[in-house]
């Protein structure tokens, strides 16, 4: 186990530091994930302890993102005063992203059916 | 000395605990998104300091183990989707089709509909990166002007409502596929409607997954782009 964890967290040591020195406008765990994706890709395959190490990981993101949710509480006031845009932007624009998404992927799924026809969102049912 | 609750190491067992409880419900609920087990937890526990009038930096240094973890675990994302980018057999059109529009759609119309309705400009912000997996959203939502504990919640609301209405409209507009309704699930709703993709079957949920990831990194991507072009 200590050789997965220190391979995750070296990775996640490795993005932050990137991020941090190249002043890059992007999550430091992240471009920790890209490294840890391409050295799997170079490597061949993560090993059984690396696979197990990951997959607990992974399994408790719920859990682990508790106490960064909690910190809502400092910000009542701003969601409170603009409630209204929320309730209806987040609704909204999820379930319009949810066809979008889902209408792309189906008309390229029967444009690669049908060969290499383009076939255009309209002429999905 | 003050009573039990402001001892450092009491906040950490009570989280740790509030969501073995939380996650109990969820499981007798029949793993419905509403009784999401991290949405529950976070109720409480922002409940229990409200209560105790504890402040949350006293309970943030109490459970910084898992904040620090939590950037782990993203960084342990690369080993499912390693995993699934190697059993699944798809098509790289499909897969760049619904990221593409499913994550562009949902910064955009989120953004441009709480602009329109009078949000506040940090909050319109703070909606942008809410289709990324959260512990990566709310980095950045703060990187691009937001508030990160807001961006934190949308993301959640946004992960519970696509769970919810999610295989909905994709039933409604016909679409019946496993690899695209998990690959719509996925890059909008991240893990919350993950786990709704994987009881639908195990490939829809392994869609879901990949797409979960690749959108995170893609909102890394195009929210600073929207943030800069538009706000």
């Amino acid at each position: 186990m200590a050789k997965a964890l220190f391979i995750i967290m070296a990775f996640q040591c490795l993005g932050g530091l990137i991020v941090t020195s190249l002043g890059l406008l992007f999550p430091g765990p992240l471009c920790g994930m890209l490294l840890l994706l391409t050295y799997l890709m170079l490597s061949g395959g993560p090993e059984k302890e690396l696979n197990t190490a990951g997959d607990a990981l992974v399994a408790h993101l719920g859990l682990l993102f508790v106490p960064a949710g909690v910190s809502v509480i400092s910000f009542g006031d701003e969601i409170i005063g603009n409630l209204l845009p929320l309730a209806i932007a987040i609704p909204v624009s999820t379930a319009l992203a949810v066809a979008a998404a889902g209408l792309a992927a189906s008309a390229s799924a029967s444009g690669r059916s049908v060969g290499r026809a383009v076939v255009e969102e309209s002429s999905q049912p | 000395m003050g009573p039990f609750w402001t001892d450092i190491l009491f906040w950490l067992p009570a989280t740790l605990g509030v969501f073995w409880l939380a996650s109990a419900f969820y499981k007798r609920s029949g793993q419905s998104p509403l009784a999401n087990p991290t949405f529950l937890s976070i109720a409480a526990i922002a409940a229990l300091l409200l209560l105790t009038g504890v402040p949350y930096e006293t309970y943030s240094d109490s459970v910084s183990i898992l904040n620090y973890l939590l950037g782990t675990a993203v960084v342990a994302l690369a080993i499912p989707l390693h995993r699934n980018l190697r059993r699944l057999r798809g098509d790289w059109r499909i897969l760049s089709a619904a990221l593409l529009l499913g994550s562009a759609t949902s910064i955009l119309a989120g953004t441009l509909i709480a602009d329109q309705l009078g949000a506040a400009t940090a909050i319109t912000l703070s909606i942008a990166p809410k289709s990324a997996t959260a512990a990566v959203s709310m980095e950045i939502g703060q990187l691009i002007g937001g508030l990160a504990p807001v961006t934190a919640c949308l993301t959640i609301m946004t992960g519970v409502t696509g769970a919810v209405l999610g295989p909905l409209v994709l039933t409604g507009l016909g679409i019946a596929q496993a690899e695209a309704r998990g690959l719509a699930l996925g890059t909008v709703s991240h893990g919350i409607a993950t786990a709704r993709a994987f009881s639908e079957s195990e490939l829809t949920g392994c869609w879901a997954l990949v797409a979960m990831c690749l959108n995170t990194i893609l909102t890394a991507i195009l929210a600073p782009l929207v943030a800069a072009l538009l706000f």
